[in-house]
């Protein structure tokens, strides 16, 4: 259990870096299959169209880049002793493992399509919807949850690690990090 | 091996030797002497302080020996040389 949502007490450095480049690997490999865009550091969504390889992999290089610029500037900032950028850098892209299983919820367009359908029938019918692709999209949607806050574990467990930070340097660092890292990973999509 | 009692019972104080003795001729020295902060620290710190000394203080063979990983190594370093400044300061109380 605590492999799952702490691996990094013994995995770090080139062996975590290696493993979440496998993990960006696949990830985009399922995106591109699956139609799945990971347009932020915590965000996925299902698109009806193609989503190509290329555009996959620029998604896992840039929010893994943005995700370690900013954790480690603020590590530095907040005065962590002994950092190696390896070990923020490798344990940070393995923490995304989760995600990997993100694209499955779009298998067969299934999400995009059911998606599509609640638009449709909120357009015809506001006030009464047709709750079936409501209730088709959620166990996906309750999936989803539960791998972003996986991931989220993970992401702080990577920065307790690799700080040794405690209390509020802990606590509201981690927080400021996920926070600066999302919106500078939806700035810099943006301007590509 | 019997363990060295290092603090005392009734008011967890650290404790201090006033008396030794030698094993080859009996002769006794009493005294007050101190005992040195690695006395102080627990089983499983003394093995780790002596795994970073056989190791020459290299955190990455110590990782690779204790298979964890470097950051956790570090951060057992720093917990165990906080415990060891907290042990000094305890010590330069009591005297």
């Amino acid at each position: 259990m605590k492999m799952l949502f702490n691996p990094f007490e013994r995995y770090a450095g080139i062996q975590a870096l290696t493993a979440g480049v496998v993990i960006a690997v696949l990830a985009a490999l399922g995106a591109s299959f699956f139609q799945t865009r990971f347009d932020g550091v915590l965000d996925a969504h299902y698109n009806s169209g193609d989503v190509e390889f290329v555009t996959a992999i620029s998604d896992q290089l840039i929010n893994a880049s943005c995700a370690f610029i900013i954790f480690y500037a603020l590590s530095v900032i907040l005065g962590a002793r002994g950092l190696r950028p390896i070990d923020m850098l490798g344990t940070l892209m393995l923490a995304r493992a989760p995600y990997v299983l993100m694209p499955l919820g779009n298998v067969g367009g299934y999400m995009s399509a059911h998606g599509e359908a609640v638009m449709k029938s909120i357009e015809s019918d506001p006030l009464n919807p047709d709750l079936g692709p409501i209730l088709a999209m959620l166990p996906v949607i309750l999936l989803s949850i539960v791998l972003v806050a996986w991931m989220i574990a993970l992401f702080f467990n990577a920065w307790k690690v690799c700080t040794n930070f405690k209390g509020v340097r802990l606590i509201g660092g981690f927080i400021a990090a996920l926070f600066l890292a999302e919106v500078l990973s939806k700035l810099v999509l943006a301007l590509i | 091996m019997k363990q060295l009692p290092v603090r005392c019972p009734s008011c967890s104080s650290v404790l201090k030797v006033r008396k030794l003795a030698c094993s080859a001729c009996d002769t006794m020295v009493e005294g007050s002497f101190d005992l040195g902060v690695f006395t102080y620290l627990s089983p499983e710190e003394q093995a780790f302080a002596l795994t970073f000394v056989k190791n020459s203080g290299s955190l990455k063979q110590m990782a690779s020996e204790l298979k964890l990983s470097y950051p956790s190594v570090r951060n057992m370093l720093d917990a165990l040389i906080e415990r060891m400044r907290e042990i000094e300061i305890e010590i330069q109380k009591s005297t």
